[in-house]
């Protein structure tokens, strides 16, 4: 029976771009060729761990929603362990009012990425009118300083469609740009933590991301802002329902409770 | 028999058990911390207010939030 999981991976901050997209493609053809659909990736980016892990003090959180078999789990496992530079990951069986309710944000996301794949598209079709134009262009000085106009318009209209997307996506942008040879210097090896990789196993990381997987991936990472959003405006006004100071000193107190 | 020097202390009901969430997302962490202690300890009941049915819910959340590196098993 096909169950509905969310699989958090956590890749090595090591990773280049082209790298981190040869793991999540090749993470993806797992989950499908043991059966699995998947409905969505969502790239957080470069995130600070809480501990480290491996001695790695960031990491790049991806996140993945698919349905499928039990198998497709332990097919999953296994692939990951193995791999070096993916130093986590989670894998949570949803269900219930949980499983509704990542079902229901997935749904509403589903506009914005038709909208971006259209987007996506027009800028192709636009590109190769322009390609076009530059060919059949005769060669005479006057045309090419006309072509060059032509181009720096086209150009803008190209900058237009993709850009507006983009803008509501500010998370994608942030890990791009970070140089992966910035990694944290490596503090003391915090004691005991990580039961993860010890593997050994060189795999060559044969698998290769296909173009397409790298602009499908763009859409879903919008995603981040807005699970925070939510969440946030949750959990307003609890400040005063937890105090941690007293928890340690208060197991006398315990009789005190009234039933 | 009552005691006589019992502290009155207004129960504190968890804003979780108020609203009555139906789940507890692992990957909400603020929502989380607010749940742990300043050494990272998951608070016990009696002090964050919550049902038991919310209670395991945060500590189970909190686990896996552990797990996933969004939140610390230890504050030193």
């Amino acid at each position: 029976m096909s169950q509905f999981y969310e699989i958090m991976t956590i890749i090595s901050p090591n990773e280049s771009e082209e790298g981190v997209e040869a793991i999540i493609g090749g993470l993806r053809q797992q989950l499908t060729s043991s059966g699995g659909e998947i409905l969505a990736v969502d790239i957080w980016g470069k995130r600070r761990l809480a501990y480290p892990i491996n001695k790695f003090e960031e990491g790049i959180y991806v996140l993945f929603h698919a349905e499928g078999p039990s198998n497709m789990v332990t097919d999953f496992r296994r692939h990951t362990r193995i791999r070096e530079s993916i130093l986590r990951e989670l894998i949570v069986k949803l269900d219930g009012a949980f499983e509704t309710a990542v079902r229901a944000k997935l749904e509403e996301q589903e506009p914005e990425d038709i909208a971006t794949v259209e987007a996506q598209l027009e800028a192709a079709e636009q590109r190769a009118v322009e390609k076009l134009a530059q060919v059949t262009a005769p060669v005479t000085e006057a045309t090419i300083a006309a072509a060059a106009a032509v181009e720096v318009v086209a150009a803008a209209e190209l900058d237009a469609p993709v850009e507006t997307p983009a803008e509501e996506a500010p998370a994608e942008e942030a890990p791009a740009e970070e140089d992966p040879a910035e990694e944290a210097p490596a503090e003391e090896p915090s004691s005991e933590e990580t039961p993860a990789q010890e593997v050994v196993a060189e795999e060559t990381s044969s698998e290769e991301a296909p173009a397409e997987e790298a602009a499908a991936q763009q859409a879903p990472s919008e995603q981040p802002p807005a699970v925070e959003e939510e969440t946030s405006t949750a959990s307003v006004e609890t400040e005063e329902a937890v105090k941690p100071s007293d928890s340690e000193d208060d197991a006398g107190d315990t009789g005190d409770e009234e039933e | 028999m009552s005691r006589p020097f019992m502290r009155s202390r207004r129960k504190k009901i968890s804003k979780l058990t108020r609203s009555g969430a139906e789940y507890v997302d692992y990957k909400d962490v603020e929502l989380l911390k607010q749940y742990i202690d300043t050494r990272g300890k998951i608070l016990p009941r009696r002090i964050s207010g919550n049902s038991a049915r919310h209670q395991r819910m945060i500590s189970k959340a909190i686990k896996r939030a552990r797990f996933a590196a969004l939140l610390p098993y230890v504050i030193e």
